[in-house]
C-alpha cells in the first residue's frame, strides 16, 4: 500500500506564491494529473488560477467526478449534468479529449446537445460508456464529427444518417455492446479509410462480418456471428477472434464445402499474433482441413486457442497451423469442455499426427487438461517436436491429477533445456 | 554491490579475442586500455548556474535525463573537455537531482515500498526546494521524478478545502475582490 507524502512544511510570510508563476505547460501538467472536478475548482484559488484550467485538453466525467456524499440518483444526475454543463460552457481551446463514463441513468437530450457542442469543437477522442438503461441512439451530428481519431462506445445504437460520409480520420474504433445492421457496419468500416484498431465486442443487429479495412492493425472481436470474412487487411498483425456461440454443425450442408481455415487466412499473410477463443476453432474446422496452409504465417509468433481435444476435426485444424507457421515462439491451449454427448468426429488416435513439423517453440501453456488420451498425446507430440522448448505450464483442471503427472514426466523430450511446470490450481 | 559493477565487465570481456559468427574479432583498443587502468566508469560533468562542477556517472544521467541522453547521442558532448552548463539549475538542486538518479540507477532492483519510502524521504523538502526540483526535472526532462513530484503537489490539493490550499502554497493575496469571493463562494459553496 502506497505510503502518504510526506507534505513539505508551510513557508514563512516572506515567501512569494511561486505555485501560480510556474510556467503554463508546467501548470496544465499539475492540473491534468488531478480529476477534472479538483482541477476545475482551482478557478476559485486566486484570481490569477481562474482560468488555468480552462485549456485543459483532456475532459474526463467520470465516477469521481464528484463527491459521493449524496446517495439520491436524481441529485448525483443533477450535480454531474451542472458539472458537464459548467465546464463545457467555460472551457477554452481545443478539447482533445471527451470521456463520459457515468454508472447512473443520464438523460438522452443532455447527451445529444453536448455531443452537438463537442463535434462543433472537433474534438479527436470521443468516449461514451451508457451504463444503464436501453441502447443510446448516437446523435446524427456525431456521425458529422470529422475531428474524430478515436471513437469508443458502450451500450449505443448506431444509425447515421444517409448523409453520413464515414470518419476519413479515424484511426481507433472501439465498440461494445451496441447495435447496428448489417450495411451500417459494413459502410462504417469501408468508410475509415484510416482506421488501424478495431473493437467489437458483444454485438447484436447483424451476423456476417466482413471487414474491408487496408490500414487495419488489430482486430479484436467478441460476439455471436455466423460467418467472417476479410478483404485487403494485409496489414493486420494482431488479431483475436472470439465466437460466442456454439453453432449446431450439420454434417449435411458441411460436407465437401470449402474449408472455412483457408478462406480466413488468406486475407491475413502477415498476423504476429492470433487468438482462436471460445468456438471460432470449431468455425475454422468446417469444410475440408488442408494439411497445411498453402502460403505459411512467417510473422506468427503468437498463438492461443480454446479446443475441444475430443473433436478431430479441431485437432487437425490446429496442427494445420502449426505446421504452417515456422516461426511460432508461443503457444497456448485452453481446453474447452465438450458439451455433447455424441461426439460429431470423434478422435482418431495417433493418425492425427502425420507429418509433424519442427517447430520453432520455446514457452507452451497448456490450461485446463484433465490427462485424456487425446490430451496427451497433443502434449507429447509437442514435446517430441519443439527442440527449443525451454518452458510448458500445464495447469490441470482440478487438483490431484496423478495420472497426468506421471505421464508428463515420463514423455520424451527433444529439447534438452525444456522445463514442465505443473501447476496445482489452489 | 557488485566489486565489479556491470559497465567494468563489459570491458574485461573486451580484453579476451573471442570468435563471433566464424571470424575473430577485436575489441576496440582504448577500451582494453582502460580497463588496464583499472578506472572505466565513464564520467561527465554537469556545471550548475554557480559553475559548480558536478562529475557523475554517464550511464546514471543518461538513464534518466532525455536532455542529457540526447547530448551524449547526438555527439555535441566530448568527453575529454567539455562540461555541460545548466544555468537555470543552482547547486544545491542539481545536487539533489544526480543524488535521485544515482539512487533509481543503483536501487532500480530493490522492492517497490523501499523505493518509495526513499522517494517520499526524498521529497521531504521545503516548498522552494520542490518548485526548484519540479523546475530542474522539467529542463532536463527526467520522466520518473517529474511524476513523483507531479503526484505529490496532487496531493497537496486534492481534497483539500480552498482556504488549506491557500495556506499551504502560500497564497496570500487571491486577488479577487471582496464581491467576487462573496459571490463564488455563493455560487459554487461545493468548491469550497
Amino acid at each position: 500500500m502506497r505510503r502518504e507524502q510526506v507534505q513539505p512544511a508551510c513557508l514563512s510570510d516572506f515567501e512569494p506564491d511561486r505555485l501560480s508563476c510556474l510556467p503554463g505547460h508546467v501548470i496544465d501538467q499539475i492540473l491534468s494529473h488531478l480529476p477534472l472536478r479538483e482541477a476545475v475548482r482551482t478557478s476559485v484559488l486566486s484570481s490569477k488560477w481562474r482560468y488555468k484550467w480552462a485549456t485543459l485538453p483532456n475532459l474526463v466525467f467520470d465516477n469521481q467526478c464528484h463527491s459521493v456524499a449524496s446517495q439520491d440518483h436524481s441529485d448525483i444526475k443533477n450535480k454531474l449534468l451542472r458539472i458537464i454543463d459548467h465546464v463545457l460552457l467555460l472551457h477554452a481551446g481545443a478539447i482533445n479529449k471527451f470521456k463520459l463514463s457515468h454508472r447512473d441513468l443520464i438523460g438522452v437530450t443532455d447527451i445529444d446537445r453536448w455531443s452537438l457542442h463537442l463535434t462543433r469543437r472537433s474534438v479527436k477522442e470521443f468516449v461514451l460508456e451508457i451504463w444503464k438503461g436501453q441502447r443510446y441512439k448516437i446523435p446524427s451530428c456525431l456521425f458529422a464529427c470529422q475531428s474524430l481519431v478515436h471513437l469508443e462506445l458502450f451500450n449505443c445504437w448506431l444509425k447515421p444518417p444517409s448523409t453520413f460520409q464515414g470518419f476519413k480520420n479515424l484511426k481507433s474504433l472501439d465498440l461494445q455492446h451496441v447495435t447496428l445492421a448489417q450495411d451500417v457496419f459494413e459502410n462504417l468500416i469501408s468508410s475509415c479509410p484510416m482506421l488501424e484498431r478495431l473493437t467489437l465486442m458483444n454485438f447484436d443487429g447483424f451476423a456476417n462480418l466482413n471487414i474491408d479495412a487496408p490500414n487495419l492493425q488489430f482486430f479484436d472481436i467478441g460476439g455471436k456471428f455466423e460467418d467472417i470474412s476479410f478483404e485487403n487487411t494485409f496489414q493486420l498483425s494482431v488479431v483475436s477472434i472470439g465466437l460466442y456461440l456454439n453453432f449446431e454443425t450439420n454434417q449435411n450442408r458441411l460436407r465437401g464445402s470449402s474449408s472455412n481455415l483457408l478462406k480466413f487466412f488468406v486475407h491475413l499473410p502477415h498476423v504476429r499474433r492470433l487468438e482462436v477463443q471460445s468456438y471460432f476453432l470449431k468455425y475454422l474446422a468446417i469444410g475440408a482441413v488442408p494439411l497445411k496452409l498453402p502460403r505459411p504465417c512467417i510473422d506468427l509468433s503468437y498463438l492461443s486457442i480454446r479446443m475441444n481435444f475430443n473433436d478431430s476435426k479441431e485437432i487437425s485444424t490446429a496442427l494445420c497451423l502449426l505446421r504452417s507457421s515456422p516461426n511460432l515462439q508461443e503457444l497456448e491451449v485452453l481446453a474447452r469442455p465438450d458439451e455433447q454427448n455424441v461426439l460429431i468426429h470423434p478422435y482418431c488416435g495417433e493418425d492425427e499426427y502425420c507429418s509433424c513439423p519442427i517447430m520453432q517453440l520455446r514457452h507452451v501453456r497448456i490450461d485446463g487438461v484433465s490427462g485424456t488420451k487425446p490430451e496427451l498425446d497433443f502434449i507429447s507430440f509437442l514435446l517430441l517436436y519443439s527442440p527449443v522448448l525451454e518452458r510448458m505450464t500445464v495447469k490441470p483442471v482440478s487438483s490431484g491429477v496423478t495420472e497426468l503427472m506421471k505421464e508428463l514426466l515420463r514423455f520424451r523430450r527433444a529439447s534438452g533445456r525444456a522445463e514442465i511446470i505443473y501447476q496445482e490450481s489452489p | 554491490m557488485d566489486k565489479w559493477p556491470s559497465s567494468n565487465q563489459k570491458w574485461l570481456s573486451a580484453w579476451c579475442i573471442k570468435p563471433v559468427g566464424g571470424a575473430l574479432v577485436r575489441q576496440e583498443p582504448e577500451y582494453i586500455l582502460l580497463a588496464l587502468m583499472g578506472s572505466p566508469l565513464k564520467k561527465i560533468m554537469l556545471c550548475s548556474s554557480e559553475k559548480e562542477i558536478f562529475s557523475v556517472e554517464e550511464q546514471v544521467m543518461v538513464q534518466h535525463s532525455v536532455i542529457i541522453n540526447n547530448m551524449i547521442e547526438d555527439g555535441s558532448y566530448n568527453h575529454e573537455e567539455s562540461k555541460i552548463p545548466l544555468d537555470c539549475v543552482d547547486s544545491k538542486t542539481l545536487k539533489k537531482v544526480i543524488d535521485y538518479c544515482t539512487h533509481h540507477t543503483h536501487h532500480h532492483n530493490d522492492n517497490q515500498e523501499d523505493l518509495e519510502a526513499w522517494d517520499a524521504q526524498f521529497l521531504n523538502v521545503d516548498s522552494n526546494g520542490l518548485y526548484d526540483l519540479l523546475m530542474a526535472a522539467n529542463y532536463l526532462e527526467i520522466r520518473n521524478l517529474l511524476d513523483l513530484i507531479y503526484g505529490t503537489i496532487k496531493n497537496m490539493i486534492k481534497g483539500k478545502k480552498i482556504d488549506e490550499i491557500r495556506r499551504i502554497f502560500n497564497i496570500k493575496d487571491h486577488g479577487f475582490t471582496p464581491e467576487e469571493e462573496e459571490q463564488n463562494r455563493k455560487e459554487y459553496p461545493h468548491f469550497y
